[in-house]
C-alpha cells in the first residue's frame, strides 16, 4: 500500500483548475521532487494534501485512509507536516517554543491538570523539550545554546532549520517541503542540503516531498522527480528521464523551442 | 527586617528586596494623598522603565524564580500586613480591592488580547453579567454570596463560549467590532430591563460572611480596629492570588503556547495540528470566567449593581491595563492594572479632566513603550522547571548512523 496517494485531485478557483486531476503515488522513504514553471499548481497540490484547501474532486489517501475531508489540525495529527514558502515561524517565540509547537496537539495534559497537578504536566514539557533540543542539536549545535532567543534574531538558515524541527518533532510520516532553499545563497543551499540528507539517513522510512527550483538539488536529493504544468502532472520519473523528456522542457522553454 | 535577612543568606536577599520593594511602593501609593501619589505612582513607571532597560527586573525575576519559596513567603507577609498597615484610611483600602478586581480582569482579556491577539472589546461587559448574575441570584433566591460567585464564574464561562462562538469565524479587527457590538448591546439591554432595576440597578446585594464573621463589619485585629474594606482587601488578595497562578500556568503550558501561535500565524497554527477553535473558545471561557468572577465579587463588594460601571469606557480601561502592563505577562498586566487604577481614582478630584489625563498618560506610555511595561518574558523552562537538559543518550547514537556532513 503506497504510503501517500492522490486520486485524480482537482481544485477549481472560480473557472480555474489549479490543480487538475493528478494521481500520485508515493512510498515510504521515497523522496519525490515537484517541479514545474510558476503558477503551475505546486504549492497548490501542497496545501491540498496539508488541508488547507480542500478538494473540489478526487481523493487523498494516507496508508489507505481517505483524508481529503479531513482538517488542517486532524491532517498534521494523522502525520503530515509541512514547511512554507517563506519561512513561517512565531517570531515573539523563543527558538525552543517554536519547536515545541510541533508537540503541541500531543500533549495528554489538559487545562486542569496543568493548573493542579503542576509536577506532572512540566515533566511531559520537559519531555518534549528534550525531544526538540536533540532535534535542534542534530540540525546545529549552535542553536542549542540560542534555544531561548526569540526567533527573530537568529539567521535565515537557521530558521528553516527550526522550521524542519518543528514538523520533526511530531514524528511525522511525510514531510511537505516548499521551496526550503528560497532567499538562501549558494553555501546555504548546501548546507540546507545536507541537512535534508540528514532526515533521509536518520528517518529512512519518512516520505518527503520537496518543491524546489535549483535542479542541483533536484539532481542530487529526490529519487523520484514529478513535473507540474498548468495544474497537470506532465512527467514523473528520476532526473535524468526527466530532463530529456520533450513535454518538460518545452513546459520550461515554451513550445517552440523543440 | 530584609536587610538583616540579607546578610544571613545571600541568595534569599534578592527576592526578599524584591518583595519588601513591591509592597512599599503598593502602600506608598495607596497611601499618600492625590497629589503626593500621582508624581510617586511616576516616579514608579520610570523606575520600571529605567529597571527593565538595565536588566535589573530580569535579574530580580530570575532570583526570584530561583529562591522562590522565599519570594512568595514575603509576599505573604507583605499581603498580611499591607491591610493593617492601611487600616487608618478605609479609601486606601477601597483602591486596594479594586485594584486586586481590575487585575483579576486585565487577567481574563489577557488570556484573549495577550495571549492570542484577539482584542475583545468586551470584558466589563462579562464583568457586569458576573455581577448581575449573582445579584439576582442572592437578592432574588437568597443564595449565598459564595455560591453566587462560582454561580456567575460559570455563567460567564458559558456565554464566553457563546459569544467565541461566532466570533471564530471572524479575525482581527471584525472581531473587534463583534465584541464591540457585544458591549454596546449589554448596557442597553441592561438599562431597559426592569427586572433588574433599570437604570437605577440593584442595591443591597448581601456581604460575603464566614459563618456569623461578617466581611460587611469592621473587626478588631490584634488590638487595631481594621474597617470593613480591609476585610474584602485579604479576600481580594487571595482571590487575586489564586487566579494570578491559574493564569501564570496556563501561559506557561501547551496551552498559552498554541494562543500564542494562533495569535501571530493561524495558518501554521492550524497546519501544526492545533484545533484553533477549540483554543480560542477555551480563551472566551476562561477570559469570561475571570470576568465574571471578578464581577460577582464586586457586585457583592459595593452591595450595588448598576449599569454604569459595566459600560463600554470601563472596557476601555481594562483594555489600556492590558497594553500598558505587557501584554501577554500575568505579573504585567497586574503592574497595568494596579498603576491604573491608581491613576484613575487619585484623579477623581479632577473628575472633568479625569479622562482627559488618563488618556495622556495612556498615550505617552504607548508613544514611549509600546509592548509595554513589564513585556512578555521568553518561557525559560528549565530556570522555571529547576531541571537541566541533558542531551540525551541517543546523541552518539544519530551521529554514527549519520553521513558526515563534509561528504
Amino acid at each position: 500500500m503506497a504510503l501517500l496517494e492522490t486520486k485524480g485531485l482537482s481544485v477549481a478557483f472560480g473557472g480555474l483548475w489549479a490543480v487538475n486531476g493528478v494521481d500520485f503515488q508515493m512510498e515510504a522513504g521515497d523522496v519525490v521532487g515537484l517541479i514545474g514553471p510558476n503558477g503551475s499548481g505546486k504549492t497548490t497540490f501542497l496545501n491540498l494534501i496539508s488541508g488547507l484547501y480542500r478538494p473540489t474532486k478526487g481523493a487523498i489517501l494516507l496508508n489507505g485512509e481517505d483524508i481529503s475531508a479531513l482538517k488542517p489540525y486532524e491532517i498534521f495529527r494523522k502525520g503530515i507536516g509541512r514547511t512554507y514558502q517563506s519561512s513561517r515561524l512565531c517570531w515573539d517565540l523563543s527558538v525552543i517554543d517554536n519547536v515545541l509547537l510541533g508537540v503541541n496537539n500531543k500533549h495528554e495534559m489538559g487545562f486542569w491538570s496543568n493548573v493542579f497537578r503542576a509536577k506532572k504536566s512540566d515533566a511531559e514539557i520537559f519531555r518534549h523539550l528534550e525531544k526538540a533540543l536533540e532535534l535542534l542539536d542534530y540540525f546545529n549545535p549552535k542553536l542549542v545554546d540560542k534555544k531561548y532567543e526569540l526567533a527573530q534574531n537568529i539567521t535565515h538558515i537557521d530558521r528553516r532549520r527550526v522550521e524542519l524541527s518543528r514538523i520533526l518533532v511530531s514524528e511525522p510520516k511525510v514531510i511537505l517541503i516548499d521551496e526550503l532553499t528560497a532567499g538562501l545563497n549558494q553555501e546555504e543551499t548546501l548546507h540546507i542540503m545536507d541537512d535534508i540528507k540528514k532526515i533521509k539517513s536518520w528517518l529512512p522510512d519518512i516520505g518527503m516531498i520537496i518543491i524546489e527550483h535549483d535542479m542541483n538539488v533536484m539532481q542530487s536529493i529526490p529519487n523520484k522527480i514529478v513535473v507540474f504544468n498548468a495544474g497537470e502532472k506532465i512527467a514523473e520519473g528520476s532526473y535524468s528521464d526527466i530532463i530529456q523528456d520533450e513535454q518538460v522542457i518545452s513546459a520550461y522553454l515554451g513550445g517552440a523551442a523543440i | 527586617m530584609s536587610k538583616e535577612k540579607t546578610a544571613e543568606k545571600r541568595n534569599s536577599g534578592v527576592p526578599l528586596l524584591t518583595a519588601a520593594m513591591i509592597w512599599l511602593a503598593v502602600f506608598f501609593t495607596l497611601y499618600l494623598n492625590y497629589n503626593l501619589s500621582l508624581p510617586f505612582l511616576a516616579v514608579i513607571v520610570i523606575a520600571i522603565l529605567t529597571l527593565e532597560k538595565k536588566g535589573v527586573i530580569e535579574s530580580a525575576y530570575t532570583a526570584c524564580i530561583k529562591g522562590r519559596k522565599i519570594f512568595l513567603l514575603a509576599m505573604l507577609v507583605g499581603a498580611i500586613l499591607l491591610p493593617l498597615a492601611l487600616s487608618a484610611r478605609p479609601y486606601a483600602l477601597h483602591i486596594g480591592v479594586l485594584v486586586c478586581i481590575y487585575a483579576i480582569l486585565a487577567l481574563g482579556l489577557n488570556f484573549q488580547m495577550g495571549s492570542a491577539d484577539m482584542v475583545n472589546f468586551a470584558p466589563a461587559a462579562f464583568f457586569g453579567i458576573g455581577a448581575y448574575t449573582t445579584g439576582i441570584l442572592t437578592m432574588n433566591l437568597g443564595i449565598s454570596p459564595w455560591f453566587g460567585v462560582i454561580i456567575a464564574a460559570v455563567v460567564t464561562c458559558i456565554l464566553g463560549g457563546l459569544v467565541g462562538a461566532p466570533t471564530l469565524r471572524t479575525k482581527g479587527y471584525y472581531l473587534s467590532l463583534v465584541t464591540m457590538a457585544l458591549q454596546l448591546i449589554f448596557s442597553l439591554v441592561i438599562v431597559n430591563i426592569k427586572a433588574v432595576g433599570g437604570p437605577n440597578g440593584m442595591a443591597g446585594l448581601p456581604g460575603f460572611a464566614i459563618g456569623s464573621f461578617s466581611l460587611h463589619q469592621a473587626h478588631d485585629f490584634f488590638g487595631i480596629r481594621l474597617p470593613y474594606q480591609a476585610n474584602y482587601l485579604y479576600l481580594a488578595l487571595l482571590l487575586l492570588a489564586v487566579l494570578l497562578f491559574v493564569a501564570y500556568r496556563v501561559n506557561l503550558s501547551s496551552k498559552g503556547l498554541a494562543l500564542n501561535n494562533i495569535g501571530q500565524d493561524e495558518v501554521v497554527a492550524r497546519c501544526l495540528g492545533i484545533n484553533i477553535n477549540k483554543e480560542k473558545l477555551f480563551a472566551f471561557c476562561i477570559g469570561g470566567a475571570f470576568c465574571g468572577i471578578a464581577g460577582a465579587f464586586y457586585g457583592h463588594y459595593m452591595s450595588f449593581v448598576g449599569p454604569d460601571d459595566y459600560d463600554f469606557s470601563k472596557s476601555l480601561m481594562i483594555i489600556c491595563m492590558v497594553i500598558l502592563g505587557g501584554m501577554d505577562n500575568p505579573l504585567g498586566v497586574t503592574v497595568g492594572a494596579f498603576l491604573l487604577i491608581g491613576a484613575n481614582e487619585k484623579l477623581r478630584d479632577f473628575a472633568d479632566y479625569q479622562m482627559l489625563i488618563y488618556g495622556l498618560i495612556l498615550m505617552t506610555a504607548l508613544w514611549l513603550r509600546p509592548q509595554g511595561l513589564i513585556p512578555k518574558r521568553v518561557r525559560n523552562y528549565e530556570l522555571l522547571f529547576h531541571k537541566k537538559v541533558v542531551l540525551g543518550p541517543n546523541k552518539e547514537k544519530k551521529e554514527a548512523v549519520l553521513p558526515a556532513s563534509e561528504e
